[in-house]
């Protein structure tokens, strides 16, 4: 994984592991309005799923790749976004 | 075999033991809840960890198992003694599969096979609880979840529907442990391994109702639950999910699901099951979102269980009231209706049913276990502060070792030699502590329970009283004494032996006793007690007894004694001719009682190991055999003595005293030599003379015998030896070879200088 942070905005590319749970944790604590890309995401741990569903986490780009949107999907952020995102498109 | 597999071999030959002593005991005791609890968790425990493997075979036969004492947990269904010789035979399956894995790390060729018939018979006692009878491997094969469908949006759901009336479709509920984040489990990687996913839901249950602060949650422990829909078969999901097999429910779609679930001959049992679960569901807080399809589900199963029981509540109060509920986004409608079928139900029989729910607790609590269950197996077992102790020890022989390099320099300063002596004689001393308590130490290292094994024989009694139609229960006491490692395993096969007598030739048949006034149901007692530095185990029974005149006569007829002799035995000692080899007092050889040589082969095994045994029997009342064994086979100790230029060795544990005997006091009876000693007539025997060397009697000693007195099978006897020394402990090996045949020694031991000394078999020579 590769995460860059673009001012409030952390932007993830490829597999997002446990591993990187931790990161991502610290970013979000140290950043208010804290948000993420996913949109480069190949794949998405469960543990990462779960914190994102958890701690209410923004979601400002969803996934290109198309199984990372179907959990996405099933966790109902999808949904989720497209009711607060006016922008949205599935 | 790598060592995982060894670890899992040690730990399911424990687990199996541990599910036939419980199944035992729950044949006794059917409605013992604990014992429920307990064989169901030993039998989820061995399916979990052999769910590692790819032992399909294994896995699923234990799994069906477990489906069955599922359902005994649950109360769907008695334990009869049918089910339990079917569960006790799979556990002997699984022994023989176990045996094959630990020889050649793979189960036999007809492994499959085995398995499909076995668990084919397991499914087959669970009419009346529906389990799904295609093939697992481990994966939880309950009914489809009545609340399956909740989630599903209805235009998802009709169109699964249609799927499943076409091809096979697998509901899947998936917990994942946890803990799995640590054990690198992904659960979304996993669930990724279906094929053909139709539909997925992933969500956090608590996450949804509860609004609370949720970054005080541990993001580390996995609280994700994942449903979805996906094709079948069923064994793909098992495969997918086949080393978190305890974590997932799996259940083949049918074309009308809720309706398939429900049996078609519903009981009332299974109407209350049914209502009680429906209840829990609604009594829930559940999200707005799954209202709809819980109700929905809720619905079918109310209509099925409520309509097919001329129940007062119609198909259409609950199609008002699922309605309702719908219209209102509240279970409360539906919940009523139930309230009031279960109100319709007899308190007594609810009560029941909620008692059995309780039971339901983790599954793989092995904490409860107890650890005085473990048997005697090639793992051993040893207490920690066993171990601790001889880490003490050690270090203080390290440092009672660095006493002697101050010696040395002592002498090379020449320090005067009575100093250097009695210096010399403390560090002896205290070295000499050391080593005997080191001994002592290692000794207890290697002291297990005799539980193991008397444990295995609830199993052969059970069988073999019911094989010849016999009623016996089998008390045990003093299990928890412990021996040597080394001897319990050699006392299996004796004992064993022993008690298939006793239910062969003790125990009358169930008509016979009560003829004689005596109850159905015989009992023989096992028990263990430790004596001062022996064990002594007896085995007694309520039986016929033993008639010493019949085995006189016997004996007898078989040239096993004559004529002369048989009449001066006493009762006891003519009772115990039946440990003389070819001696049976079967009438006729059975398939148990062998051929007549049985009981001298116990008698020759626990001589070999140190023991011996006495038969006590009364006529009408029963038999008791007991059998004493030392408590360790590590160091015995023996008494030196001559005979001309060889030196021998004799168990310290057989002689009683060591006298020097006048020549004048020798008499003759019968031509035999005999001494009176303080009363008693002690035979005498020439030692040298029996064993072929020639005796040299001390100069001066020509009208003096040194006498050792000795006991041998309850009867005192005079050795007459040369020189007699002090007693020793040795290490005692077994002959081999060639020397083995020679009968009169029991073993060899190797003096501190070296010699090899032949210790003397008593029982053999006096003979």
């Amino acid at each position: 994984m590769t995460l860059t942070i673009i001012e409030k905005e952390a932007v993830l590319d490829g597999a997002i592991g446990i591993e990187n749970l931790d990161a991502l944790i610290n970013f979000v604590a140290d950043t208010p309005e804290a948000r993420i890309d996913l949109e480069s995401v190949t794949h998405l741990h469960g543990g990462i799923l779960q914190w994102i569903i958890e701690a209410k986490i923004p979601i400002s780009t969803l996934p290109k790749e198309e199984s990372c949107r179907a959990w996405l999907d099933a966790a109902g952020l999808l949904e989720a976004k497209q009711s607060t995102d006016p922008s949205f498109s599935a | 075999m790598n060592d995982l597999l060894q670890d899992f071999y040690d730990e399911a030959c424990e687990l199996v033991e541990e599910t036939n002593n419980g199944l035992l005991t729950l044949e006794r005791q059917p409605t013992d809840k604990e014992a429920i609890d307990d064989v169901f968790r030993t039998i989820h425990t061995l399916k979990g960890a052999s769910g590692v493997f790819e032992i399909a075979p294994f896995t699923n036969t234990v799994h069906a198992g477990e489906d069955l004492l599922d359902a005994v947990r649950d109360g769907a269904l008695t334990l009869t003694s049918d089910s339990v010789d079917l569960l006790l035979e799979v556990n002997d399956q699984l022994v023989k599969w176990l045996q094959a894995l630990h020889r050649s790390g793979q189960l036999p060729a007809d492994a499959e096979p085995t398995s499909q018939r076995l668990s084919r018979l397991l499914r087959s006692r669970l009419s009346g609880v529906n389990i799904d009878e295609s093939g697992g491997q481990g994966v939880e094969k309950a009914p489809i979840p009545h609340d399956w469908c909740a989630r599903i949006p209805d235009d998802v759901r009709v169109l699964i529907e249609e799927r499943a009336a076409v091809e096979d479709l697998v509901f899947v509920r998936y917990t994942p442990d946890q803990a799995c984040y640590f054990s690198g489990t992904d659960p979304l990687a996993t669930v990724s391994g279906l094929d053909d996913v139709l539909w997925r839901w992933v969500g956090i249950p608590d996450y949804d109702t509860h609004d609370t602060d949720e970054t005080d949650r541990d993001p580390y422990q996995c609280r994700l639950v994942i449903e979805c829909v996906c094709s079948g078969p069923v064994e793909a999901v098992e495969t997918c999910f086949r080393y978190e097999p305890d974590s997932v429910i799996a259940a083949k779609i049918e074309e009308s699901p809720a309706d398939e679930e429900l049996p078609v001959d519903e009981s009332a049992r299974a109407r209350n099951w049914w209502l009680i679960e429906v209840r829990k569901q609604l009594s829930e807080e559940l999200p707005t979102s799954i209202i709809k399809g819980v109700v929905r589900s809720v619905e079918r199963v109310l209509a099925r269980c409520l309509a097919d029981h001329s129940n007062a509540i119609g198909i259409e109060e609950i199609t008002a009231a699922a309605q309702l509920a719908i219209e209102q986004s509240s279970c409360a409608p539906l919940l009523a209706l139930v309230d009031e079928a279960l109100g319709a139900i007899d308190p007594l029989e609810l009560a029941a049913f909620e008692m059995n729910a309780s039971l339901d607790q983790p599954a793989d609590d092995r904490s409860q276990m107890s650890e005085a269950k473990r048997q005697v197996s090639a793992v051993l077992r040893v207490e920690q502060s066993r171990v601790d102790k001889l880490v003490d020890l050690s270090g203080e022989l390290v440092v009672a070792k660095n006493a002697l390099p101050f010696l040395m320099k002592r002498i090379e300063e020449g320090a005067p030699t009575r100093d250097i002596c009695r210096e010399i004689k403390a560090v002896y001393d205290v070295v000499d502590r050391i080593a005997d308590d080191f001994q002592t130490a290692v000794m207890h290292v290697r002291m297990v329970r005799l539980q193991g094994i008397f444990q295995k024989f609830h199993r052969l009694v059970r069988d073999t009283s019911r094989k010849i139609g016999k009623q016996v229960v089998l008390e045990i006491s003093g299990e928890e004494t412990e021996v040597d490692k080394n001897i319990v395993e050699k006392l299996s096969d004796p004992l064993v032996h022993l008690l298939r007598n006793s239910l062969d030739h003790g125990i009358e048949m169930p008509e016979v006793r009560q003829e004689n006034g005596k109850p159905a149901e015989a009992t023989i007692a096992l028990k263990a007690s430790a004596l001062e530095d022996r064990v002594l185990i007896e085995i007694s029974d309520d039986g016929k007894g033993i008639d010493p005149a019949i085995v006189r006569e016997k004996a007898i007829l078989k040239g096993v004694i004559d004529d002369e002799r048989a009449a001066q035995l006493t009762d006891e000692q003519a009772i115990n001719l039946i440990l003389e080899p070819g001696f049976s007092t079967a009438e006729s050889i059975t398939e148990l009682s062998g051929r007549g040589v049985g009981m001298d082969a116990v008698r020759t095994v626990l001589e070999e190991c140190g023991g011996s045994l006495q038969i006590k029997s009364q006529v009408g009342v029963g038999t008791t055999i007991e059998v004493y064994v030392p408590l360790s086979m590590a160091v015995t100790q023996i008494m030196l003595i001559d005979i001309g230029d060889v030196q021998l060795g004799v168990s310290i544990d057989a002689i009683i005293e060591t006298v020097k005997v006048s020549t004048e006091m020798i008499q003759k009876v019968r031509g035999d030599e005999v001494v009176v000693l303080r009363d008693r007539l002690i035979p005498l025997v020439r030692l040298g003379s029996r064993l072929g060397i020639q005796s040299k009697p001390r100069t001066g000693d020509t009208d003096e015998l040194r006498v050792l007195v000795v006991q041998i099978d309850g009867e005192d006897v005079g050795l007459v030896v040369d020189r007699f020394h002090s007693s020793v402990d040795v290490l005692i090996r077994p002959l081999v070879g060639v020397l083995a045949a020679c009968r009169h020694y029991s073993g060899s031991a190797i003096m501190g200088d070296g010699r090899v000394l032949l210790v003397v078999r008593l029982s053999e020579i006096l003979s």
